[in-house]
């Protein structure tokens, strides 16, 4: 819910001048970096709790989504005839594109594989204990 | 979200591209005359049965969640707004994974204990509320009308690309050969003629990439091409504000988990084991299908700024002057039937989850259940393409209102109700009916203002965005201030199943 209430004030100060607009894009950046692994973390959880590799994939992805939205927005504008590439793409689209892009896109279905296959094997184990105990 | 929904591509009849569509149209026909055979139960006309495997079901999400507007409006779109209309895609980073994570397993275990099958079955059990669920059921009938009439528009107009037929004719025949499939194998029909279309939009989008990095001289040679005519067009945010920009980025985000033509196939997988490879399979399958979305709308910005093609007269005109001047006829044709896939593809999930909410969702909530469902899940999927196709027939400037809410009424009334609900035992019935009816007003009211000019957005600001906001905002102030509820009002099966014990028990 604070995320949400970050993008809902990112979008007020669009109602504002040029200088409070920019304010506002920093909110949605901010919100949007919390908000994607937040909802991730609502589902994430197994038993009440967040495994490790998960806990660092969502982090992760905040730190991602942040940094490219976050550079994107600091960085000054170096897009011009001849400029240096980064991967085929001016280097803050580059930054947009790989960061907030190529990077969770990679890892975060992995690391629900992972993830999901650790709590099967929990699972299995569990029920084996249990089957023991009733034996 | 006001994006351009018709696909327009040049009247040109020639005989390889008529003779590839006909193959199409005619496996398509075949898929659904077995299908036809195969639907014997309500279960099977909605939710296939339960017996899909896990690459159907990830292609079939795919292929339901890609329209006509990623293969021509999407590349028209990045040539018009440069690198900034690529945040449109850019949330598939996380999409697959928050999808399966926040309601794949909720809602195939959902399927499995109270044998629900629609998001606002889904809906219903799990705050206990029939009115809750016919809210979500109403406002999944008006935008699956709206969202309708646009892709049967661009359904048209392909269809006229393609044989020469006329717009309103190409409306009817596209509409018919849908609805025919449709109607007959119900969804079953349409997962498979999915698994087909989605096949082919792949390949499609793929051998298009390769041909527009080989055009282009590689992302290099496009990057400096942009670069040296208008080096806006490769910022960040494009031609967009960096608002605007990061407001797809949340609209199209977000409101992924609201989308119930997608997420509804959750229930339709044989074993949820599967869905351990859910988003690798789906990511991948999206970004592949993608590629052309952004591939040729940069590169055809490059070979404009290259001076080796005129500017285009309209920003659609990307995807069939790409084709038709840079790929090879085979292709080009295979291409234009992919576009005629992605449009049938969305208009048969449309379909299925519009008669669902009709014949089955709104009953419930007016405390009555319909009596043998299958025969009624045929005239509802009737009736609502007939309704679509009329309205798409008529008046352009009703169509286009209807098309602009669509996802943005998706989103707002169905995330904080399903995908926030099902994974937070503190949601309350009352909340849950305060964010749909929040984000049935919002989105129609903010909509009606804007398109009528009383009111004007300022950049970046758009009616879907604020209803999500709303919506969400709505629904966690008012389970706050009902919060003694919570728990009592949720079932001890579905608290188990948010709680995750349910194995434990």
């Amino acid at each position: 819910m604070g995320a949400t209430a970050l993008i809902a004030a990112g979008y007020a100060c669009a109602f504002g001048g040029p200088r409070i607009a920019h304010a506002g894009a920093w909110l949605l950046a901010v919100g949007l970096a919390v908000l994607m692994p937040a909802t991730m973390a609502l589902g994430a959880p197994r038993r009440g709790r967040v495994g490790r590799v998960v806990r660092i994939a969502l982090w992760g992805t905040f730190v991602a989504l942040l940094g490219a939205f976050g550079s994107a927005l600091a960085l000054p504008p170096a897009e011009a005839p001849g400029a240096t590439l980064v991967l085929g793409l001016p280097a803050r689209a580059a930054i947009v594109l790989y960061g907030a892009g190529v990077v969770p896109l990679v890892a975060l279905p992995l690391v629900y594989a992972w993830a999901f296959a650790t709590r099967e094997t929990g699972e299995h184990a569990a029920g084996d204990r249990r089957g023991s105990d009733r034996s | 979200m006001t994006i351009p929904q018709e696909a327009l591509l040049p009247t040109r009849v020639t005989p390889l591209i008529v003779g590839t569509a006909l193959v199409y149209f005619g496996v398509v026909g075949s898929i659904g005359l077995w299908a036809s055979r195969r639907t014997r139960s309500v279960s099977d006309f909605y939710v296939a049965g339960r017996r899909l495997g896990l690459w159907t079901v990830a292609i079939a999400s795919m292929a339901a969640t890609i329209s006509g507007f990623s293969f021509i409006g999407g590349p028209g779109f990045i040539y018009n707004f440069g690198f900034g209309a690529v945040f449109i895609v850019l949330p598939l980073s996380v999409t697959a994974t928050m999808s399966a994570w926040v309601l794949g397993t909720r809602l195939r275990a959902l399927a499995e204990l109270r044998g629900v099958i629609t998001v606002p079955d889904a809906i219903g059990v799990r705050y206990r509320s029939p009115a809750a669920q016919g809210l979500a059921g109403v406002a999944i009938v008006i935008a699956v009308v709206g969202y309708l009439a646009t892709n049967v528009m661009a359904l048209g107009i392909v269809v006229d690309g393609i044989f020469g037929s006329g717009r309103v004719p190409g409306i009817w025949i596209g509409m018919l050969i849908t609805l025919a499939y449709s109607a007959a194998g119900g969804i079953l029909a349409g997962v498979y003629a999915d698994l087909f279309q989605g096949g082919v939009m792949l390949v499609v989008s793929s051998l298009v990439f390769l041909f527009v990095l080989g055009t282009g001289g590689g992302l290099d040679g496009i990057s400096h091409a942009i670069l040296a005519a208008d080096p806006e067009f490769l910022s960040p945010w494009g031609k967009f504000t960096p608002l605007a920009a990061l407001s797809l980025f949340f609209v199209f985000g977000l409101g992924t988990l609201g989308q119930p033509h997608v997420v509804h196939k959750f229930y339709m997988i044989r074993d949820p084991r599967r869905l351990r490879w859910y988003p690798v399979v789906m990511t991948a399958s999206m970004v592949l299908a993608q590629l052309l979305f952004i591939g040729v709308g940069l590169v055809v910005k490059a070979l404009v700024a290259r001076g080796e093609l005129p500017a285009l007269a309209r920003p659609d005109d990307a995807t069939p002057t790409f084709l038709l001047g840079y790929t090879p006829p085979l292709l080009a044709a295979l291409a234009f039937s992919g576009v005629a896939a992605a449009i049938m593809s969305t208009v048969n999930s449309f379909l299925s989850v519009g008669a669902a909410a009709l014949t089955h969702d709104v009953p419930i909530a007016l405390g009555t259940r319909l009596r043998n469902e299958l025969p009624w899940g045929r005239a509802g999927t009737v009736l609502i393409a007939v309704t679509a196709a009329m309205v798409a027939t008529g008046s352009q400037t009703l169509v286009a209102f209807l098309g602009i809410f669509g996802w943005g009424l998706f989103a707002s009334t169905i995330v904080p109700s399903l995908a926030i609900g099902l994974n937070w035992p503190g949601a309350t019935r009352a909340g849950a009916i305060a964010s749909i009816v929040t984000g049935m007003v919002v989105t129609l009211g903010l909509e009606t203002l804007a398109y009528t000019g009383v009111f004007r957005f300022p950049a970046g600001v758009t009616a879907a965005a604020l209803a999500l906001v709303s919506s969400v905002l709505v629904f966690g102030a008012v389970s706050h201030a009902t919060r003694g509820n919570g728990r009592e009002e949720v079932d001890p099966d579905l608290l188990a199943l948010m709680d995750d014990r349910s194995r434990d028990a």
